[in-house]
């Protein structure tokens, strides 16, 4: 069986400069790999890249989403594809309210897929609903978007963007930090009500706290624009006492 | 007292010998209508079909009381409402000019020399019903030159609606009279066909606690002169401008602010919001006076603008003069593009690039449209604006 996201030897420069350098992993379907990384590494360039950011030059390698190069694909047909990613730094949009942005989205992203779109009564249950099990009130909704959310509102409502748009491959790019320990338990029962068979989920963090709620199947230690190490959840254990000192060597080396 | 007549004619040599403004005058530096306009203008007979009057702008309020002028001329007026009365301005000569400063003043004197019709509207209570002032010139031969005198007595208020539409010329005076404690909610909506001429000028005067809230919308025109002048008399008064600008093509528009503070514990906000594309040029000239006795007095000024082309042009000029120390003034004033990483951001989740484009712009205008919350019918002028917007922008992108 061919993977759900796989990514062969991929060069990404930026601005002329090589950050990902021969990058390679696959993530089958059903499956929750975590990348850990020291900071520089190129994990945000890496997550920027599969959602098809302007100015990430694909040199050399390839992306393919069940079996579909994504290069040259522009961002919203990579979301359309069931593409997602959960942004580091989730970006504030005044004057456009939360609501209207789900709602666009949800139905742009149906549009694209040739399902019909969802009628104002039922997206907002449909909405509401998910919202709740976040613990994101109606007043989020109604603001602009992100606009004046503390961290953690923001980090939640990437979660929120991503339980209604029931993506196949979802990235989540440092989704923990900033959270309080609440907060990191609702995002991780958002995240793992979203575990299913047919979804993989690329899971960005610094942190085993994150792991202990959202068990991934594998971990993978990116240093130098490249993955250095792959192993089981253990890994994480072990880098949380180690530190990425090993790694870093290696690759300098 | 001078006659109507008397000042008509006064007007009428002194337009003739100096004409329009040019860019030597400071206030006319970055639109010069010497070199837009013709020196002279033909009245013409009023020829209405029935479909003219269908294809004018209108703000889509049901029950809303009309007033439309059709090349310059009021059509018909509607049986008005208990406080609202209507009389010609030529029966007020006293209400033409405001001081010795209007005779030289080209906006006025060109108003005066060729005038069409001139009307005084008094606001005696509470009206409920939105009024509804469409301005609309059946083609670019044609040109209006209109004034309205609005007065509201103490504790009176109204939301006027004006629009502005067709072709050719368009010189409106309107000058606001507004006793203690009253409210005046002013939508003005421009969307003119692109060789359009419209100098719309507005004259606020303020007594107690008057409360002045003006919200311009302009999404096209040739070119546009929006310039509101207030004055705030008395304590408590207030004025809210709030102005959103939508240019393309090879449009040019001016936003011209003059608020004076000559009394303390007054207060204005001023928002401007402009969006420029392919050669368009906008201007904001934003001045504030506030005088050595308006101690306390609160005002501040906006103006941002989103350039959709590099080719596109902003000008900005603020102005505060200040002689009053105990105050609370600023001006802030930003000039950007479209924020790529939000662009990029909305695209993610599948949004397409026009559709996210649009979204942004909407966004950026919003807080003016935001405005129009307290207006009579402000939800229906709400959706009914966003979907103007969102067709400039797509006929825009
Ligand atoms: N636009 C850019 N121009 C030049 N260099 C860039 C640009 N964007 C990222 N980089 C560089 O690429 C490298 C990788 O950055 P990236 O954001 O991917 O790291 P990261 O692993 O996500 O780090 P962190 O853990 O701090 O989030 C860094 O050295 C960064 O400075
Ligand atoms: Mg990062």
């Amino acid at each position: 069986m061919s993977a759900l996201l796989e990514i062969k030897n991929l060069h990404v420069s930026v601005a002329d400069t090589e950050i990902l350098k021969g990058l390679s992993l696959s993530v089958s379907a059903g499956e929750v790999h975590a990348i850990m990384g020291p900071n520089g590494s190129g994990k945000s360039t890496l997550s920027y890249v599969l959602a098809g950011r302007d100015g990430y030059e694909i040199t050399n390698g390839d992306i393919l989403l069940n079996g579909v190069s994504l290069k040259g694909m522009n961002p919203e047909d990579r979301a359309i594809a069931g593409l997602f990613l959960a942004f580091q730094y989730p970006l504030e949009i005044p004057g456009v309210t939360n609501m209207t942005f789900l709602k666009t989205s949800v139905n742009a992203v149906r549009r694209g897929r040739g399902e019909e779109e969802m009628d104002a009564a039922s997206f907002l249950r449909f909405v509401r609903e998910k919202a709740k099990a976040l613990r994101l009130d109606d007043d989020m909704l109604k603001r602009p978007l992100n606009v004046g959310f503390s961290g953690g509102e923001k980090k939640r409502n990437e979660i929120l963007q991503m339980s209604v748009l029931e993506p196949l491959m979802a990235i989540l790019d440092e989704t923990d930090s900033g959270l309080d320990i609440d907060a990191l338990k609702t995002v991780a029962e958002g995240v793992n009500a979203l575990r299913d068979t047919q979804r993989g989920m690329l899971v960005i963090t610094h942190y085993q706290r994150l792991l202990d709620y959202i068990k991934p199947d594998i971990v993978h230690i990116l240093a130098g624009g490249q993955i250095v190490k792959t192993g089981s959840a253990e890994l994480a254990l072990e880098l949380e006492k180690s530190g990425y000192a090993d790694y870093v060597g290696e690759v300098v080396a | 007292m001078t006659s109507f007549n008397h000042m008509q004619q006064e007007a009428k040599e002194i337009f003739a010998a100096n004409g329009w403004p040019n860019k030597r005058n400071e206030d006319w530096h970055y639109t010069d209508l010497s070199a837009r306009l013709p020196s002279s203008f033909q009245n013409q007979s009023l020829e209405l079909s029935e479909d003219v009057r269908l294809d004018k702008l209108t703000c889509d309020i049901e029950d809303a009381l009309q007033l439309d002028f059709i090349n310059g001329l009021l059509t018909e007026v509607e049986e008005l409402p208990d406080g609202l009365e209507i009389s010609a301005l030529i029966d007020h000569p006293e209400l033409v000019q405001q001081s010795d400063e209007d005779v030289t003043d080209p906006l006025l004197y060109a108003n005066l020399a060729h005038l069409e019709t001139g009307i005084v509207i008094d606001v005696s209570q509470v009206i409920e019903e939105p009024m509804e002032i469409h301005f609309h010139n059946t083609s670019s031969e044609e040109a209006s030159f209109v004034r309205i005198v609005f007065r509201l007595a103490e504790g009176a208020s109204l939301t006027l609606l004006e629009s502005h539409s067709g072709w050719g010329h368009t010189q409106l005076v309107s000058d606001v009279y507004q006793h203690e404690d009253s409210m005046l909610r002013h939508l003005r909506l421009h969307q003119a066909e692109d060789t359009q001429v419209s100098l719309l000028l507005n004259r606020v005067s303020l007594d107690a606690r008057a409360q002045y809230h003006n919200v311009a919308i302009s999404l096209s025109g040739g070119l546009g002169r929006l310039e509101t002048r207030v004055t705030f008399n008395a304590p408590g008064s207030h004025a809210g401008l709030a102005t959103a600008l939508l240019s393309r093509g090879k449009q040019h528009i001016d936003i011209t602010t003059r608020l004076n503070h000559l009394s303390a514990d007054t207060t204005s906000d001023t928002v401007a919001r402009t969006i420029l594309d392919d050669e368009a040029c906008g201007i904001f000239q934003g001045k504030v006076i506030v005088h050595q006795d308006a101690q306390r007095v609160e005002a501040t000024q906006k103006s941002d603008a989103l350039m959709l082309s590099a080719d596109a042009m902003m000008n900005v000029k603020p102005e505060l003069e200040i002689y009053a120390d105990d105050v609370a003034c600023a001006h802030g004033s930003a000039i950007g593009e479209i924020d790529h990483e939000a662009l990029f951001f909305l695209r993610s989740r599948g949004i397409g690039e026009e559709a996210a484009r649009i979204m942004l712009v909407e966004g950026f205008v919003s807080e003016i449209l935001g405005r129009l919350d307290d207006f009579a019918a402000g939800a229906v002028l709400q959706e009914n604006l966003l979907k103007r917007v969102a067709t400039f922008l797509k006929k825009s992108a």
